[in-house]
């Protein structure tokens, strides 16, 4: 049954992620690659905050392993670092990680405190 | 849709529909990765990092491909089936960033090594796929 709803989070999740990412490159094309960054950040505050406060296996099968799980990327990130090595943006590429990788952690950390209590 | 691609807002129904369709394959193919390669009994999450490393190769030798236009073989609407919905949602970062603040609050020294091999197996994996593409679209 969880097979189930990971598919259908999974579709909508893509979805979601290939708006907000579109969106936001027409919007802000210069610089760092904002789109891919706001859903991996969105997502991950959300994903600690679904599981810090839902028990249910559904739902954590359907809107975090399937919608949230494909409403944030890893491989577009990579894909996008491998560019700016590729170009020689070396600040933008350092930025771009550190950002990524510490205000993700630490809004996942965050969603999960404000899911606990 | 005709070919004439460019002229398709990125917001077609018939584009947001391949990218759902192929969301669902790709978090459905992650998922069974999971179960397959479960968490150490530390808390090392193995089976996203597979996931992780592995479509980050497959993306950017697929980027590369997708340059050379007239020999990729994929319409507008298989690429991002393909490459934003079935690569895309295989490969995840919130839970990356999830089981990382979850290693740190353990205080494990896992969250260092998961932070390394993700960080730098992925950036391997993805500068990988871009040379391997590369070289043999020179060839």
């Amino acid at each position: 049954m969880h097979v189930l709803w990971v598919a259908v989070g999974g579709f909508w999740g893509a979805m979601a992620r290939y708006f907000v990412s579109q969106s936001m490159a027409k919007r802000f094309p210069k610089g760092i690659p904002y789109g891919t960054l706001s859903v991996n950040l969105i997502g991950s505050f959300c994903l600690g905050w679904l599981l810090g406060s839902v028990g249910h296996e559904g739902w954590i099968a359907g809107a975090g392993t399937g919608f949230l799980g494909a409403f944030t990327t890893f491989s577009t990130l990579y894909a996008e670092l491998v560019q700016m090595i590729m170009k020689q943006q070396w600040v933008r590429f350092l930025l771009y990680t550190v950002i990524t990788y510490s205000l993700g952690i630490g809004l996942a950390y965050l969603g999960y405190l404000i899911g606990t209590t | 849709m005709t070919h004439s691609s460019h002229s398709v807002s990125p917001f077609h129904w018939t584009l947001m529909l391949a990218v759902g369709a192929g969301g669902a394959i790709g978090a459905l193919l992650r998922y069974l990765v999971i179960q397959i390669i479960p968490m150490s009994e530390g808390g090392f999450p193995w089976g996203t990092l597979a996931c992780n490393i592995t479509g980050s190769f497959v993306l950017a030798y697929l980027a590369v491909k997708q340059m050379n236009k007239k020999r990729f073989p994929l319409s507008p609407v298989w690429t991002v089936a393909i490459m934003t919905g079935v690569i895309g949602s295989f490969t995840t970062f919130s839970t990356v960033a999830f089981e990382m603040q979850y290693l740190v609050r353990m205080k494990s020294i896992m969250a260092l090594t998961y932070l390394a091999a993700s960080a730098g197996l992925g950036l391997i994996a993805a500068l990988s796929g871009h040379f391997v593409a590369a070289r043999r679209s020179a060839e």
